[in-house]
This record gives C-alpha cells, structure tokens and sequence, in this order.
C-alpha cells in the first residue's frame, strides 16, 4: 500500500531558525493523523511544506508516491486538498460558488459538480447558505464552506489546518465526524488541532510537535503522557480516564 | 435567469442603437431609414429609399469605421479592467489609472516617431510593447513579498501614469513628425480620422486579446478566492498571471493605438455588468466587452455632438462618468480593505 503521504527527514529553516527539524511522518488510507503541539511548533511550517507553499530544503516529500517537486499543481491537486486556517474572499461570491470551485482539479462536467457540490453542503451544513455572499458569514460558516470546497475536492489526502478553531461545539463535532466518514472511505486526513481532547477522541494517531520537532507520535494513548505535555505546553497537564467511555480526558492543573 | 436575460437583451439592443444613432447624428444629419439604406445598399440590397452620395461617403467612409473602431476599443478597454482586476484581486484595476495605458502610448509615440506611421503597425506595436513594459514595471514596484497591496498598485500607477504621460506630451513636441499626431490626441483620447484599415489591425489584435480570456476564466474565479488556494486546487498561478497581463498588454497597446488614452472603460463595464452577473469571469468575459463597446460609443456621440461642429476629447467624456465611479469604489474598497496604513 502506498502512503498517501510519506514525509521523511524533512527540515526547513528561515534565517537560522529551524522551523521544522528533520521531521518523519506518513498518513496512510482511512486514518486521520492530528498534529498538535504549542504555538510555534511548527504545526502551520508542516502543512505549508505539504501544500507546495513552502518547498524544504532537505528531505523528501511524496504525495501518493510522487515527490512533490515533480508533481504539477494539477496532479498535486488531485492527490491533496488543503483546507487553510483562513480563506478571505473580498468580491461578493456566492457560497456555492465557492464550493464549486473545488471541483476545478476534477475537470468533471457541470452537472456532476452541481451535485457534487449539493451533496457535501448537505453533509457540512451549509446548504442553507448556498445562495449567501461568502463575505459577509461569520467566521464559523466560512470555515464550514471551505470544509465543504477542500471535501467537494475528493483527493484522497486531505491537509487541514486547525479547520474547528471558529465553529462552535455542535459544528466542532460535525466536522470531526465528517473527516472520519471521509476516512472510512479510503482517504486520509492531516489536521492540526489546539483541543487535545478533540484529538484524542477522533484521531487515529497523533503527532506532537515542539520547536520544529516530533517529539512523539502514535495512537492517542501513547502521546498523551502527562509529564511530556507538561514539558512541551510549558503548562502543568494531567491526563485521565474519560468518565463516560473509553479514552483520555487532559485538563489543565494549576501551577 | 430572468435578470441575466434581460442584461443580454439590453446589451444587445444598446449596441443596436447606438450604432445606428453614432451613424445618423453629428454635424451633418442623416434620417435612420437612409443610414439603414445606405447599409442595405453596401449589402447588395436596394431598399427602395433615396440617399445622395455624401450620406453614402459620411456614413460608410467616415462613421462606421469609426463607431466599428469605438466598439472595438471599448471592448478591449472593458476587458482589459476586468483582466487587471482578477489577476491583481484589486477592484480600483484599470488600464489609465495603473498607467499601463500611458505605457502605451509612450510605445506608440517612440515607435511612430521612429519608424513612421505609413505601415499602420508601428504604433499597435509600439503600444502593446509598451503597455507589456509598464505592467511588468507595476509588478516589480508594487509586489512585495508575493503580494500586491491594494494601494501601493494604485499609487505605483499614478506615478506610472504621470511619467508616460509627460515623456509622451515630449516626444509629441519635440520630433516634428505629422504622422505622429498631437500630445492631446494621446492623452485625451479621440476616434476622429478612424478607417477601415486602423478598424482591421486594431480589431485583430483585440480579437485574439479578448480570445484567451474564456479559457482563463474558471481559473481567474480561483485565483480570486487567493492565490494559495488557487494553487493548491491546482492552478498555475505565474502561468495564468502571465497570460492575463499579456492579454491585457494585447487590448491596451491596440486600444491606445487607435484612439490615445480613453480613461475609465475598465473600471465602469465591468463594475456594471458584475452588478448583475457577480463576479464569476464565466459570462464577465462578453459582458464586459458589450458594457465596454456601449460605454465608449455612447461617449463618442457625446464628444462629437456636444459642441458641433468642434469635438470633445473622447476621454474627458468617458472620465466624466468615470472618475466619480472610482471616486466612490475606492470608498467602498477602504471600507472593505481596512485603512490603507
């Protein structure tokens, strides 16, 4: 089985600063990877280099086998969606056009990407705000629609960048639940999150990053060790059993 | 659908009648049944009217080419706004106001005083290398750090705007050159003197303009939701800047060419038309070139009736209607865009 991502000893510096350090780590189908740590980490430097803004200056990058440098934005694009921290739109789209717009790489006819489109705003909650200006949502509904482009989009690898940071809980959950279904059928997600418990309920794997380094990675309950939190987050944190089902709960301790 | 009708109708029925108004009106009047005759008659239809042959000479000779030229020019200025305007994501984007049509006609200007005007291609040429020139000069000054900021375009352009426009009015005075035209015609604008042969060139490169734009514009949609997110839905983000800005130098160098600096037609037909259409480049394309086409022959019927029997300067009729449209936009841009800092 080929990874869809396969991101092996990869560093990227600006000035003499590190931003990513040597840095290993694979998403293979069906699995949703987290990748958490302090601000600073790193976290943001990774997904850029993944989504062909930035390009490393040691290391190798494959997206579904292929080196990244070889890849044309075209075939990249149809191997990976990438779903930024923020999206501002200052002419007056519609939210469905919007979401249409992540069907380009698809080069399907338009009736397919009407559907298409349709079908994934049902499934993000958003079809009422089809016929919306995008600019004038609230932050949380603009993430919602470009949840929806970057879904609407079909590459089996999919990079998201902190995607919950402006919804609310039901919406957080909705999200979290989406990306597992999307997992179920064959793609796989890389998404930063800040909620260690969001990541620890819904993720395959985390990855914990700190000053451009993994400092672990691996099933929620390997990474979620209470002294090494501590460490990296510079902040006391205890972990326990979550009382309602299985899993970990982190909460803060006063220092 | 019912507003997008009705804005294809009105398009359509606007060029109608200001082609047959631009031929009727001016200095010497002619009924529309006998412009409509005279047409007819060109056709190899006889439809029964009497016309003299100075109607035949006015409106064959001397106003159809120059309403066909005031079309053309129209639809490429209309255009060439709506270009500048997605590739710089900056609605205040327009062929005079970023200097790129001053750009031009310093082109214009240096290659007829150069090689002569006798050929009819040395100023198109000379215009779309100049305009060529003045944008990639814009892009160099006003990009910084992959960006193009909304006001530093604007400003970078004025600057632009003011230099071409005095190495013109130079150039204008200094080589004494009758084919060369005088710096008003340059910076002011006018269609007066318009043939079929100028009709001919500067509709050929207009056409072929305005023809890679459709291909463009799925794409030019994308680059306006960012530049990051259009290349990561797989757009070739230099590659479609590239071919934008050298359709655009296409449209301004052949429009100023033709007619000197006609301010203000990219920023009104596009503006008009996305009113209805939004700003999906999808059906903008040949909206924008029917606005634009409209917008400038109606200016030129004013410039050439206003004050019979002298003319008007074509483009202090077009800024007239023009400069309160950007006055306003850039009100709503800061508005929108935040303080320029």
């Amino acid at each position: 089985m080929t990874a869809l991502l396969d991101v092996v000893g990869v560093s990227y510096r600006v000035g003499s600063r590190n931003l990513v350090d040597d840095l290993t780590l694979g998403v293979d189908p069906g699995e949703i990877v987290a990748l958490v740590g302090p601000n600073g980490a790193g976290k943001t430097t990774t997904v850029r280099l993944v989504s062909g803004e930035a390009t490393a200056h040691s290391g190798s990058i494959r997206l579904g086998g292929g080196e990244i440098g070889s890849l044309n934005a075209l075939e990249a694009a149809r191997r990976r969606a990438v779903l930024p921290q923020q999206t501002t739109v200052r002419f007056p789209f519609r939210s469905f056009e919007v979401v249409t717009m992540g069907r380009f790489p698809l080069e399907t006819d338009r009736e397919t990407d009407v559907a298409a489109s349709k079908a994934i705003m049902e499934r993000t909650d958003t079809i009422h705000l089809a016929d919306s200006f995008y600019p004038v949502l609230s932050g949380g509904e603009q993430a919602r629609v470009n949840l929806a482009r970057v879904l609407v989009q079909e590459a089996p690898l999919i990079v998201l960048d902190e995607p919950v940071s402006a919804m609310d809980v039901r919406h957080e959950l909705l999200t979290m639940r989406l990306l597992r279904q999307t997992a179920a059928d064959g793609a796989g997600c890389l998404v930063v999150l800040h909620d260690l418990n969001l990541a620890a309920r819904h993720a395959d794997r985390m990855a914990l990053m700190q000053e451009g380094r993994l400092v672990s990675v691996g099933s929620p309950e390997e990474v979620l060790d209470a002294e090494v939190l501590s460490t990296v987050y510079q902040q006391p944190l205890s972990v326990h059993p979550h009382p309602e089902r299985d899993g970990l709960l982190v909460l803060p301790r006063d220092s | 659908m019912q507003r997008l009708r009705w804005l294809w109708v009105s398009l359509g029925v606007g060029l109608l009648a200001l082609l047959v108004a631009n031929l009727a009106m001016g200095a010497f009047s002619i009924s529309p049944t006998r412009v409509v005759a005279v047409l007819a008659d060109h056709a190899g239809v006889d439809l029964g009217v009497d016309f003299t042959t100075s109607d035949d000479a006015v409106v064959w000779s001397i106003r159809l080419p120059r309403v066909l030229l005031a079309a053309v020019i129209g639809a490429g200025l209309g255009v060439a706004g709506m270009t500048l305007q997605a590739a710089f994501r900056n609605p205040l984007g327009e062929t005079q106001i970023l200097g790129i049509s001053g750009g031009a006609a310093t082109g214009a200007v240096i290659a007829v005083a150069s090689i002569g005007a006798a050929s009819g291609a040395a100023a198109p040429m000379g215009g779309v290398i100049g305009a060529a020139l003045a944008l990639w000069l814009l892009v160099v000054v006003a990009r910084y750090r992959g960006r193009t900021e909304v006001a530093t375009l604007v400003l970078a352009g004025v600057a632009l705007a003011a230099v071409t426009a005095a190495v013109v009015g130079l150039v204008a005075v200094v080589v004494d050159n009758d084919e060369l035209r005088s710096a008003p015609f340059w910076l002011l604008g006018a269609l007066s003197g318009a043939t079929w042969r100028e009709l001919a060139i500067t509709s050929g490169i207009v056409g072929v303009g305005v023809a890679v734009l459709p291909f463009l514009a799925a794409r030019l949609d994308l680059l306006l939701l960012g530049e990051r997110e259009a290349a990561h839905l797989g757009v070739d983000v230099k590659q479609v800047r590239l071919l934008a800005l050298g359709a655009t130098s296409l449209l301004t160098g052949a429009a100023v060419a033709a007619a000197g600096i006609v301010g203000f037609v990219g920023l009104v037909a596009p503006h008009a038309v996305r009113a209805v259409l939004g700003p999906a480049h999808r059906r903008l394309v040949l909206a924008s070139a029917a606005a634009g086409a409209i917008f400038v022959m109606a200016a030129d019927l004013v410039a050439r009736t206003v004050a019979t029997p002298t003319e008007a300067p074509l483009g202090v009729i077009t800024a007239i209607v023009g400069g309160p449209l950007f006055l306003w936009l850039l009100r709503r841009t800061r508005a929108e865009y935040g303080e320029w800092g």
